[in-house]
């Protein structure tokens, strides 16, 4: 399970508690960037492959398909990405309602 | 956003978030600016004792040191004239000492500048035209 990646138990209450709001508002940032991430390299994709079938009578030129794949890579990357940074904001929102009720 | 600078900026980021880093890494992919990004801040002092980067980011909340006080350390063993200090953080807590960061002349970052295409490359933008 995710603590937060600088979570240190030593640290003062009040500091410990600003932490947990900090790992819990760095997921949030975290997963919009990847998000936004995704919606640029999917729309770049998508215009990818709208620009493939346009031409698609002229035959397909490798180097289209190869960025059609690559972008398509970039795309599985930062669904991969999201999907881990929500997984660490459901985690570190868990132990800020831990830490909210102990103190 | 394009950025719009045209000469090569090098940016060094340290963050115990792999995330963090992942993203920030994939944003700085496309830009002309070159970039290091460490997740161990004793990996990052070594380098930086040896080299200067144009931004350096440093993230508040680390394991063992915290952004401020890794900023204070660095100070006693590099030169950090030319180099633009920014302390990242989602929430800066009370107890901070931020005169340490008005001393330093440490800017003060949201997460998601880090995080976000258009803010960082601002971010960017606004040292290339300062500098």
């Amino acid at each position: 399970m995710d603590h937060g990646p600088g979570t240190d138990p030593q640290l003062p209450r009040s500091e410990h508690c600003d932490q947990l709001q900090h790992d819990v508002l760095a997921a949030l940032a975290i997963a919009n960037g990847f998000s936004s991430a995704l919606q640029s390299a999917h729309g770049e994709l998508l215009h990818c492959y709208e620009d493939i079938v346009k031409s698609m009578d002229n035959g397909v030129d490798d180097a289209d398909l190869d960025q059609l794949r690559k972008l398509e890579q970039d795309c599985l990357f930062c669904l991969s990405r999201l999907i881990q940074c929500v997984e660490q904001l459901k985690n570190r929102s868990d132990n800020a309602k831990r830490g909210a009720v102990k103190i | 956003m394009a950025n719009t600078y045209d000469t090569s900026v090098d940016i060094v980021i340290v963050d115990d978030d792999k995330l963090t880093l992942e993203i920030a890494g994939w944003i700085l992919k496309d830009s002309k600016a070159s970039h290091k990004l460490f997740a161990d801040h004793q990996s990052a002092m070594y380098y930086l004792k040896s080299a200067t980067p144009q931004i350096l980011i440093v993230d508040y909340f680390m394991p063992g040191v915290n952004g401020l006080e890794f900023f204070e350390k660095l100070e006693n063993h590099s030169d950090l004239t030319d180099t633009s200090l920014y302390l990242c953080s989602a929430v800066l807590p009370e107890s901070a000492d931020l005169s340490v960061a008005e001393t330093m002349q440490i800017g003060l970052l949201d997460k998601s500048v880090i995080c976000g295409k258009n803010a960082l490359y601002a971010l960017i933008d606004e040292h290339c035209q300062r500098t």
